[in-house]
């Protein structure tokens, strides 16, 4: 399945096979071409998924050079797109293995400073207060299980349907709805106060 | 939107406003462009970080076959060497690459025995010259150990190893020459191949033979 992703804001010229073949024969220019016209986006999910910007940095480093590495296989029967993402996703599942495996403790430590933020606030100044929820939202998808929050990040980042985001994953999208399903359960524990603090 | 629940209605809107797009940093290119080995050819760059599957295994089919010549023509030498070749090529093997060093005869012997199964009966002290210096063994195909000795101020080596038992195993001798510059003797007894290596005929003798003449060499 070749996903249709055109309705996004995206610039086609630099998505012309023009620029991806030129990438291909080794053009440095067409490389930081397509850098500059996806590194928002891939930025933006790494960081969604990540939490955290060090991590989203190196996830948006790796993703780039496996870009880099892998664009010679690129043959343009999927939308590039799709195939991007699906290196962005590649590496942030690397990226949730390898914390894994060297930071097994890094769940108590942010459910620590988790703890922090739950306590209760008098806001004084508005933006201050959505900094804040912003960065609460943003650990407490981080905390998701990793299937889950790339459901979310994908969704609510990205903006992509449950069809684009089965075919990103190889899944079924039933699967991506129930998965979309729980995810939302768990954020409506941590989060419900945010719902208070709006009404 | 699919799925909707009433109970999650407010997540929508909420991850929506705190998990959308952001900017990118601007250091963001500095640190993919100045990635250890990123180069300015990308295609170059495929090769060095992550080389087609296709590649990998035509790379790792070429290594496999290396490995298997060069395993197969040094098990080939390995059995196809003299005993005079061997016991020469051990004769020139210093003595801090002994795998063990002692000059005790029974500690020698079962070290011997332990490593290759090969019961070497060394003989007792026969002249104050002679000194052992230890062992070495060959686990491989045909195994094979080896004594070296210290005869004044030459060197001497004793290589073992077995062969398939003649008559009534008593001790025979086979042959004695010189091999590349060393003088060498070779006999059979029990089952195993002795060859003594030295750069003098008359040093190699002093391992068994107080008075330095073999009793077996005019057979």
């Amino acid at each position: 399945m070749v996903l249709d992703l055109g309705h996004r804001n995206v610039n086609h010229d630099v998505n012309h096979m023009d620029v991806i073949q030129a990438c291909q024969r080794g053009d440095e220019e067409a490389f930081r071409l397509l850098f500059e016209t996806h590194k928002d986006r891939v930025y933006s999910i790494a960081l969604r998924y990540a939490g955290d910007s060090a991590a989203a940095m190196d996830i948006s480093q790796d993703t780039f050079l496996k870009l880099l590495s892998t664009i010679g296989q690129f043959r343009g029967e999927a939308n590039f797109e799709s195939w991007l993402f699906r290196l962005v996703v590649n590496s942030c599942l690397d990226y949730h293995r390898r914390r894994r495996r060297f930071l097994p403790m890094l769940e108590d430590g942010l459910e620590a400073a988790l703890d922090r933020f739950r306590a209760p606030r008098e806001s004084t100044l508005h933006n201050l207060l959505r900094e804040e929820q912003e960065e609460r939202v943003q650990q407490v998808v981080a905390q998701l299980p990793e299937e889950q929050r790339i459901v979310v990040v994908l969704r609510y980042t990205e903006g992509l349907s449950y069809e684009e985001i089965a075919d990103l994953l190889g899944c079924r999208r039933g699967t991506v709805a129930s998965r979309l399903n729980r995810a939302h359960k768990a954020l409506e524990r941590r989060l419900g106060h945010l719902r208070k603090v709006r009404q | 939107m699919h799925q909707r629940n009433t109970k999650n209605d407010w997540n929508e809107p909420e991850l929506k406003r705190h998990l959308g797009p952001v900017k990118a940093p601007d250091e963001l290119w500095d640190q993919v462009h100045g990635a250890p080995g990123a180069v300015t050819h990308p295609v170059t760059r495929v090769v060095k970080l992550r080389p087609s599957r296709g590649m990998s295994w035509q790379w790792a089919a070429a290594a496999l076959a290396t490995v298997a010549i060069v395993a197969g023509i040094t098990v080939w030498r390995d059995r196809n060497m003299s005993s005079e070749e061997r016991a020469v090529r051990a004769l020139s093997r210093p003595p801090e690459q002994l795998e063990f060093r002692s000059d005790n005869l029974s500690e020698v012997r079962t070290w011997v025995k332990s490593g290759t199964g090969l019961d070497v009966p060394l003989p007792g002290r026969t002249s104050p010259m002679v000194q052992m210096i230890g062992a070495h063994v060959n686990r491989g195909s045909v195994p094979t150990a080896e004594i070296s000795y210290r005869v004044g101020d030459a060197h001497a080596t004793l290589v073992v190893s077995k062969i398939p038992m003649q008559g009534d195993g008593k001790h025979a001798f086979v042959k004695s020459g010189s091999y590349h510059g060393s003088s060498f003797q070779s006999w059979t007894m029990r089952g195993q191949m002795y060859t003594i290596a030295s750069a003098d005929a008359r040093v190699g003798c002093l391992l068994c033979h107080s008075t330095g003449a073999p009793r077996t060499s005019v057979n």
